[in-house]
């Protein structure tokens, strides 16, 4: 057993058929985090032996999420999705009707870091928001931060989602896949021997094949079938032993969204079609040198492109956005008596289009002055200790990072002289936890983080409609401390989790967009209309979790403030941010009825965004012309949603095992504002002005079988 | 399993999911009723060269109020003392009704008409409250040519753009209305040319008027006919009358619609508790044929 497995973990576990089996989990020690988070679930096995006290002892805030669970939630259209299930923890709160962004105590969407196999994706979502681009089916290992970030971490300031994808050779092959209402998805596991294996996925929509067709039969208005909203995914990744102490892995991701809504009036938008994707290229080697040595690198190429065709006001717009980044990392994990050093380094380098708008007026393109190229180095090393003695855990890093703007940048055919600015700085990172004894204790944190791209919104609600800002000599990199701490208590044998954290985040140079989009088409007018002001945000989480029994879930409930100061906005005074919620509340049920079905609600809470609403109307030189009070002082009904599901294992069909589920997400049909837009109406001399409010989703149920073998 | 237990407690959970859904009800419409609005009086105020002052005044319209054509004369106020002067002299204006204007109700002159390079003052009386506002009348700018060029769109449809001679230092922007020989009203090009005060000397300015379906060349569009007699009107503004009616286009319904960023508030000239814009405006007229 030289295979870099350090640490053994005997389960006893028990298959659904009833059968015991016994396995051996492993740990990868050139993944060093927390040890007492090193359990891992597998696939059709239920782990016993998990370590109840895990969250009393955890060295970081960190958490590992264990996909299986997760995926027994109720979600939208029946496709589980462990990414968006993260929006039922404490403290993060979802950013709209069916989407998968998230804002993390008081953070903006594009704060969050996430990772796929050690590289960064700018867009996780799919169809906006509805999917995560994850394949579940791929998925091996979820880890979430968003506290106490270890200093391996760096380049958004809020939060952490690492994931890894399926990464032992398999003992056989493995076909997952599942059929449902709007997408389909396969996945293959295929060892060719016992050090090589390669796996392939594919995901896809047939929202215009067989859904809008399918709602116009049954009465729907037929402009639907006008519309297109469609998305696909492909995975395709090997995984080498090269030796017993040597591992190399390779993976390949493609994704793209093509939405095409013919007419949408309401936004003076005659037609338009976007289209946007991402690509990732990767290489990751491991080598163990010994039980107490290892290393890891990951050389990754990523591309994020997003190109969007509106017909505005009689006028073509063409809006393309693009980030292309070749990161490099390494990672060295040394243990030593009670010490976990690990000390890295990362490279990226960046190519970032903002936006390149190219107007197309009385049929003559006249390109924006705006298409510059932004090219920049990042680089950063780390170094992080982790220490446990006693009832005493610290976990005391360093970060030094630094953004290298190049000092030329690209117009279109030619290249012009920019100011080169460097940005970067030190990043400490403290965590601490203190145990009073196996079932209480007390951790503490203190981090600081820089942040050198943004995703600015060009609209505060609904549509997300975002420009890439790099850090430049214009617009400062943005920075955050966050400093965290919290109670955590076991009660009845560890079968029932308590906890409260408090929080308070101090942002600066956070960047928001002023400006109209005529303004996007003048270099000038965009820099100037990209606001620089800072933000603060503190609250409250309490979390109440039964881990055991046949009726499991979590109560978990944020208090919180999330305020912004930006001398162009409001008059210089502060105010409520957008993703301001006062109160989030969730309760996650699941109840095992047998071994075959299970069920499991959802049940959210969260107080209304904040946005900047009118007042009141009037009408100067025959045009409605829009009074507003405050900046953001309009505050949007409260969010509120209840999913239920069940899971029916079917008996097995020929050694395919396989489930249906039946979800029914948004029971009560609530209707969540998903955009807010005007209704005017205009008549002989009579004029009629509102804001109406448009929602996605309605109750949904849906019907999804999944299958593995 | 026994078959008893499993449906009993199938029920048991169908109840609780069902006692969970009773008891939250749907809400799909905005609620404004809550929301704060003061009321305030809406002012579009204009002198032209050589022609009588007229100002409209109205009422702001809350959200949560559902405006027709009973209720609209609510907001309509036609009892206000409104008087103009120019330094020279001053005019209590009379007022009438105006059923081609948005408000329908307008407060206009009988002596003074409006003369260029004078400031002009204005005093609105209303419930109790006097709002006042000054705003200087520029001298009307010159359009050097105008230029023709073929649309792709169609052979007998051409694009139409002016050459205006700018004094820089006179501070001005333009409006740009056109008026087609079949069309009753002038159509504006919906840009204020030189909104930015930084062009000087002779400039091209590209006209697209927006005609709406009640005009008889909205299916032509922003273009003109070949053989079309097309009546030009530029209106020169000062500087803050410029900024405001390049930001109304902004905060207009239909730009305001997709974006809702808007970070600022409109700027008015009017005092409090008034609201809008008191201008003046230099105008010139001319005529020209499509070829």
């Amino acid at each position: 057993m030289k295979f870099h497995i350090l640490l053994l973990v005997y389960i006893v576990t028990s298959h659904y058929c009833y059968t015991q089996t016994s396995h051996f989990l492993i740990k990868d020690t050139t993944d060093s985090n927390s040890i007492v988070n090193k359990v891992q679930a597998i696939r059709e096995l239920e782990v016993r032996s998990k370590m109840a006290t895990a969250n009393i002892k955890s060295g970081s805030g960190g958490l590992v999420i264990d996909v299986n669970e997760l995926r027994k939630l109720p979600n939208i259209v029946g496709d589980a999705d462990p990414f968006k299930a993260l929006q039922y923890m404490g403290g993060i709160s979802q950013a709209g009707d069916a989407s998968a962004n998230m804002n993390v105590r008081g953070g903006n969407n594009d704060q969050n870091l996430v990772i796929l196999n050690g590289c960064a994706i700018q867009n996780p979502t799919h169809v906006l928001g509805l999917f995560s681009v994850f394949n579940p089916d791929l998925i091996d290992l979820m880890r979430y931060y968003k506290t106490g970030i270890p200093a391996e971490y760096g380049g958004r300031l809020s939060s952490v989602i690492d994931i890894k994808n399926f990464s032992n050779i398999p003992q056989k092959v493995h076909v997952d896949g599942s059929v449902g209402f709007i997408s389909s998805r396969l996945a293959l596991k295929i060892p060719l021997s016992d050090k090589f294996s390669f796996y392939a996925s594919q995901r896809g929509s047939y929202i215009g094949a067989f859904v809008i067709p399918m709602l116009i039969k049954v009465g729907i208005n037929e402009k639907l079938a006008q519309n297109d909203f469609e998305f696909s995914d492909t995975n395709i990744g090997f995984n080498y032993a090269l030796s017993s102490s040597t591992k190399l892995s390779g993976h390949f991701y493609t994704g793209n969204d093509r939405i095409s809504i013919s007419q949408s009036v309401k936004y003076s938008i005659d037609e338009n079609n976007s289209r946007w994707g991402n690509r990732v290229v990767g290489l990751q080697l491991n080598h163990v040198f010994s039980e107490k040595f290892s290393m890891a690198h990951y050389l990754n190429a990523t591309e994020f492109y997003l190109q969007s065709k509106v017909n505005w006001l009689t006028t073509d717009y063409s809006l393309n956005s693009l980030n292309r980044m070749l990161n490099y990392k390494t990672d060295f994990v040394y243990l030593h008596n009670r010490h976990t050093f690990k000390s890295g380094l990362e490279a990226s380098y960046n190519q970032t289009l903002p936006s390149k708008i190219v107007q197309s007026n009385n049929d003559v393109e006249v390109p924006n002055q705006s298409s510059l190229f932004y090219r920049n180095t990042d680089v950063a090393w780390y170094v992080r200790d982790e220490w446990e003695r006693g009832n005493l855990l610290l976990n005391i890093g360093l970060r030094v990072g630094a953004h290298i703007p190049t000092p030329k940048i690209a117009t279109i055919g030619a290249e012009q002289d920019a100011k080169s600015i460097f940005y970067g700085g030190l990043e400490p990172r403290f965590f601490s936890r203190w145990m009073f004894d196996q079932r209480s204790s007390i951790k503490f944190s203190a981090t600081r983080h820089f942040q050198y791209l943004s995703r600015v919104p060009v609209v505060n609600f609904g549509v997300p409609l975002e420009l890439l800002v790099p850090a430049s000599a214009v617009n400062k990199s943005s920075s955050l401390w966050h400093i965290s701490g919290g109670y955590f208590r076991n009660i009845f044998e560890n079968k029932w989790e308590l906890s409260a954290e408090m929080y308070y985040k101090s942002f600066s140079n956070l960047l928001e967009y002023g400006g109209n989009l005529n303004d996007l088409f003048s270099e000038q007018e965009l820099l100037s209309k990209m606001y620089t002001g800072r933000g603060w945000a503190y609250g409250a989480e309490f979390l109440v979790k039964k881990n055991a029994g046949r009726f499991t879930g979590w109560l978990s409930y944020t208090l919180g403030w999330n305020y912004r100061q930006f001398d162009n906005i409001n008059q210089g005074k502060a105010y409520l941010a957008t993703n301001d919620r006062r109160h989030d509340f969730s309760i996650i049920g699941m109840y095992k009825l047998s071994d075959r079905i299970n069920f499991s609600a959802t049940y959210v809470y969260a107080t209304g965004s904040r946005l900047n609403l009118p007042r009141s109307w009037f009408v100067v030189d025959n045009k409605v012309v829009l009074e507003y009070k405050g900046y953001n002082s309009f505050q949007m009904p409260a969010y509120n949603r209840l999913d239920i599901a069940m899971n029916y294992k079917l008996k097995p069909f020929y050694k395919i095992n396989s489930e249906l589920n039946l979800a029914i997400y948004n029971v009560y049909n609530r209707a969540n504002p998903f955009q807010v837009y005007y209704n005017t109406t205009n008549v002989a001399n009579s004029m009629d002005f509102k804001i109406k409010m448009s929602y996605l989703i309605p109750i949904l149920p849906s019907l999804s079988w999944t299958f593995h073998f | 399993m026994d078959i008893s237990f499993l449906k009993n407690r199938i029920i048991k959970v169908l109840s609780l999911l069902a006692f969970a859904a009773v008891f939250v009800a749907c809400n799909p419409d905005l609620d404004y009723t809550v929301r704060g609005y003061s009321q305030k009086i809406i002012v579009e105020g204009t002198v032209e060269t050589g022609e009588f002052p007229r100002v409209y005044l109205s009422l702001n319209v809350p959200l949560w109020k559902t405006l027709d054509s009973a209720t609209v004369l609510d907001h309509v106020i036609r009892h206000a003392k409104v008087t103009v002067s120019d330094g020279f002299e001053t005019e209590i204006l009379t007022s009438k009704w105006d059923k081609t204007h948005f408000p329908p109700y307008v407060y206009t002159a009988t002596d003074m008409k409006g003369v260029e390079g004078r400031a002009y003052s204005l005093k609105v009386e209303y419930s109790g409250y006097t709002i006042t506002s000054t705003t200087f009348l520029p001298n009307g700018s010159v359009i050097d040519s105008v230029q023709f060029q073929p649309s792709t769109v169609s052979d007998t449809l051409k694009t139409l753009s002016v050459w205006v001679n700018i004094d820089k230092l006179a501070e001005t922007g333009f409006r740009v209305f056109t008026k087609k020989q079949q069309d009753k009203r002038y159509i504006e090009s919906p840009i204020v040319f030189n909104n930015d005060l930084t062009l000087s000397g002779i400039q091209k300015f590209n006209l697209s008027p927006q005609p709406e379906k009640t005009d008889s060349s909205y299916s032509e569009g922003q273009y003109f006919a070949v053989g079309d007699i097309v009546d030009i009107k530029i209106c020169t503004l000062d500087r803050t009358s410029t900024n405001f009616f390049k930001d109304l286009n902004l905060f207009s319904k239909r730009a305001g619609s997709l974006f809702l960023n808007e970070v600022k508030p409109l700027n008015s000239n009017i005092s409090e508790p008034g609201f809008g814009i008191w201008y003046g405006s230099g105008i010139r007229y001319y005529r020209c044929i499509i070829e």
